[in-house]
């Protein structure tokens, strides 16, 4: 089943292809350009770490494992992806977050060959104990070198702070410790169970026929029974874990990163959630707004100051982050015009001007094939019909925003990181 | 790409293109600097973008560009061999993609030139407020350096590797530099800016650039402009010696970086023969320190060499075990001599430069790489693109030897864990 999702305001397309397997497969052709971007992704990350598949046991994983599996799919009996890749010229890589795995490449030229050759390593496994122990040291730095970034620190803190048990307080490449228990068994287990391809998708943006695309993956993919995952999520308290917490290392001036933990009733938030959260942000902690000012003129912040929208699988929280000599004054600051804004709103005009630069940022995006392949993801993910957004945008209500920011914003349940010098 | 002389020193170049989103105007200013201008250069285009004659503090500034549908007003600082580039530029989404069929794109015209050649000036001088306020966020920037280490372990090695030269100063000087500037060297330097840099200024967009060059004219004529477009390539001068720097933090991971020269002429050629030297020993994953340092010898997450073209300079970065120093030291130095001694393939040159094509050939999708590109083309005899991905393809194994063999290390870095451990 094929269907076409336009947007004449920005004449752009996407076409999405449903494949007997349940996958989905996203393009857009961008004939202008002279590169191409593809990602083949599954739904499963770090946060997977106990599982069942139908009515079977919950299986307990070590901790970075899909992290570990990602690093070792490239590897083959024969050649390794990273040699296939080679002889083509295209620059392949891969990444797990929290609640994803993808792997991609771009290239200005084979692009049929590459994409063969991506189908092909994702859906063909090879781990021996032997293969999976070297790949202990290459991830052990890997590990090390992120607990020498403070910015990952003072995330991976604060995400300890706000959830008691949720694992997305978990590291995604895992510890040197938990590494060392990933044998060749268990990668196939979190394999079989999760790269089963109705749980995974397809997303091609660039130089590309769609067609041929799909023609590709109906000869490409391999389906098998499709499997259905049951995710095991500890009941998480609506509370957070600590309030503060604070580690040192050499930096120049103290980071901080501010969480208001928000509850999640469903597993995901809905994309009109995640448009207004987005929009809200963009007025309240924008370099224009009033709170921006005070800290800035204050000396309290400098310009790394941003706030984002943190969200997945049963978590979700917004963060507030920064460099400052008094972090607990900027947390401070910012609670009294978060109070303030949940009882009178936010302004028109400044609601208005947000919008204006999240449609610029959407409409941007097509710029670049990255850029529209990541787009695609999220939609692929979150299942949600493609330019949705922009339906949303054009209908958003100041009784929306005053709604979306009591949900977001507790101040009795948020947390504090800080690394300090 | 369409070359036109706009003022004295001062050419445009149209890059038609309909293809993206967005329009974008970048002025490319070309320019000598040591220590203290170098901090100078930096803290202007702070400044420059902070506010200006009509949007007098940032926040009436960021509102304007947040109502032309979030135009983006960009600098960007380029270590360009012994000299800096210094751009500032604008970023506007089409008029033809606006909500309520405004036109915006003009608009962010005049902004960008307002801010470059109408800054907020009170008594002659910057406003003062806004001086410091500006030098206080260089003075954090150039700390914050130290919080992601491996930007950090490349820099301090360039800077003992350049020592003496124009290109050891790191990107935005240093504090003690910043700190040492008065309100008055930075009216003195966007004066000597204006009229004494060399000018590229770049138009990426479907519409034609006539009416943008016609006020640019205007305003660069209006300069008393005294300008010379040097050609800027330098080698680094090697002083024999190898010289090494070590120092010790509160880290978990060793970091080691090994700076080397190669011999390099002024012909492109010569240039292209080097970058895939560069590449096939420790560029992508089919370089030698990529598969034997990290894939045989599992000792680090990567092992990367990146070249510097004006300097004739590469450097090697790793992240390690602190006990594997040793090691990674010899396996890097290993791979240098199996080039040299002739034992690379024709198999990992073509991975190298049908790698090295790919990638160049992408830069026509991105309005940034196509900007520094033609930015830094005018030193180039104008080189496209196309043409510089031509030059590539012709290297050859023979010549990637050759390359190797004039290879020597100069700098080797080593950043350390503190012995007295910080338990926190």
């Amino acid at each position: 089943m094929i269907k076409t999702y336009k947007n004449s305001l920005i004449d752009e397309q996407v076409i999405v292809y449903k494949h007997k397997s349940g996958l989905e497969v996203y393009v857009c052709e961008k004939p202008e350009f002279s590169s191409s971007y593809a990602i083949f992704g599954t739904r499963y990350g770090s946060i997977d770490t106990k599982f069942s598949v139908g009515n079977g046991k919950f299986l307990e994983v070590p901790e970075g494992i899909a992290h570990y599996l990602e690093h070792k799919l490239f590897e083959s009996e024969e050649l390794d992806a990273f040699a296939r890749f080679a002889k083509t010229g295209a620059s392949a890589n891969a990444f797990t977050s929290f609640d994803r795995t993808c792997y991609l490449f771009s290239c200005s030229a084979n692009f049929e060959e590459n994409f063969r050759i991506l189908l092909d390593f994702v859906q063909h496994p090879y781990f021996t104990e032997e293969t999976v122990q070297k790949e202990q040291g290459i991830i052990g730095q890997e590990i090390q070198m992120y607990d020498d970034s403070a910015p990952w620190q003072v995330l991976m803190n604060l995400l300890g702070a706000l959830y008691k048990k949720h694992p997305v307080r978990i590291d995604i490449a895992g510890t040197v410790e938990s590494i060392a228990k990933i044998n060749a068994g268990l990668l196939y287990d979190c394999y079989n169970t999760f790269y089963n391809l109705n749980n995974m998708f397809i997303c091609v943006a660039g130089n590309v026929e769609a067609q041929k695309i799909f023609d590709l993956c109906d000869e490409l993919l391999i389906t098998k029974a499709p499997v259905i995952i049951n995710r095991f999520m500890p009941n998480e308290e609506n509370k957070v874990e600590k309030r503060q917490v604070e580690v040192k290392l050499p930096v120049s001036k103290p980071l901080f990163a501010i969480g208001f933990k928000e509850k999640c009733e469903n597993p995901q938030k809905t994309l009109k959630e995640k448009v207004l959260s987005e929009i809200i942000l963009k007025s309240i902690f924008g370099n224009d707004s009033p709170l921006y000012k005070e800290l800035f003129d204050s000396e309290l912040i400098n310009d790394s100051f941003s706030a984002e929208y943190f969200n997945g699988y049963s978590y979700a929280c917004t963060i507030v982050e920064g460099e400052s000599d008094n972090p607990e004054k900027v947390r401070e600051i910012t609670n009294r015009y978060l109070s303030d804004y949940i009882v009178k709103g936010i302004k028109k005009e400044d609601i208005e001007r947000a919008v204006k630069v999240y449609y610029s940022e959407e409409v941007c995006g097509f710029n670049s094939a990255e850029n529209i392949v990541m787009n695609m993801v999220e939609s692929a993910f979150l299942k949600t019909p493609v330019f949705e957004e922009f339906d949303i945008i054009k209908n958003i209500t100041e009784v929306d925003v005053v709604k979306r920011l009591k949900e977001m914003f507790d101040i009795d349940n948020s947390s504090i990181s800080i690394v300090n010098k | 790409m369409i070359i036109s002389e706009i003022a004295n020193g001062v050419e445009g170049c149209f890059i038609k293109s309909n293809k993206f989103k967005t329009s974008s105007i970048s002025v490319n200013m070309f320019i000598p600097a040591d220590e203290k201008s170098v901090s100078a250069y930096s803290l202007l285009y702070l400044i420059l973008t902070d506010s200006t004659k009509d949007y007098p503090d940032y926040t009436s500034l960021n509102k304007a560009l947040k109502n032309l549908y979030n135009a983006s007003l960009f600098f960007f600082f380029l270590k360009f061999g012994d000299m800096r580039m210094v751009k500032f530029g604008i970023s506007v989404l089409d008029d033809n993609f606006t909500l309520f069929g405004e036109t915006i794109s003009n608009k962010a015209a005049d902004l960008l030139l307002c801010a470059i050649f109408n800054p907020l000036m009170e008594n002659g001088k910057f406003k003062q407020e806004v001086f410091n306020n500006n030098k206080r966020i260089l003075i954090d920037q150039i700390n914050a350096q130290i919080n992601e280490k491996r930007g950090y372990a490349i820099s301090n090695t360039e800077k003992e590797m350049y020592n003496g030269e124009p290109a050891s100063v790191k990107t935005h000087g240093n504090t003690e530099s910043v700190d040492s500037l008065t309100n008055e060297d930075l009216v003195k330097a966007h004066e000597h800016l204006l009229k004494n840099a060399f000018v590229r200024i770049n138009v990426i967009s479907q519409n034609e650039p006539d009416l943008i060059y016609e006020r640019f004219k205007e305003y660069f004529n209006s300069l008393e402009r005294n300008v010379e477009k040097k050609n800027i390539s330098l080698n680094h001068k090697t002083e024999g010696e190898v010289k090494y720097l070590e120092e010790k933090m509160n880290v978990t991971q060793g970091k080691l970086c090994l700076g080397f020269t190669v011999d390099l002429g002024e012909a492109r050629q010569s240039v292209a023969k080097a970058a895939v030297f560069v590449d096939v020993f420790g560029g992508g994953p089919y370089s030698k320190l990529f598969t034997n340092v990290r894939e045989k010898q599992s000792l680090c997450y990567y092992c990367a060499a990146r070249f510097n073209s004006k300097k004739g300079t590469f450097i090697v970065d790793s992240g390690i075990l602190e006990e594997n120093r040793e090691k990674a030291y010899n396996g890097i130095l290993e791979q240098l001599e199996e080039i040299k001694n002739g034992n690379i393939s024709e198999d990992e040159v073509n991975s190298s430069k049908i790698a090295l094509t790919d990638t160049l050939i992408s830069y026509n999708d991105q309005t940034a790489t196509l900007d520094t590109w033609y930015a830094l083309a005018t030193f180039n005899d104008g080189e496209t693109i196309e043409d510089y991905a031509e030059l590539i393809k012709g290297v050859t194994v023979e010549d990637v030897i050759a390359v190797a063999k004039t290879v020597k290390l100069d700098t080797v870095y080593f950043l350390g864990k503190a012995k007295e451990d910080n338990d926190d």
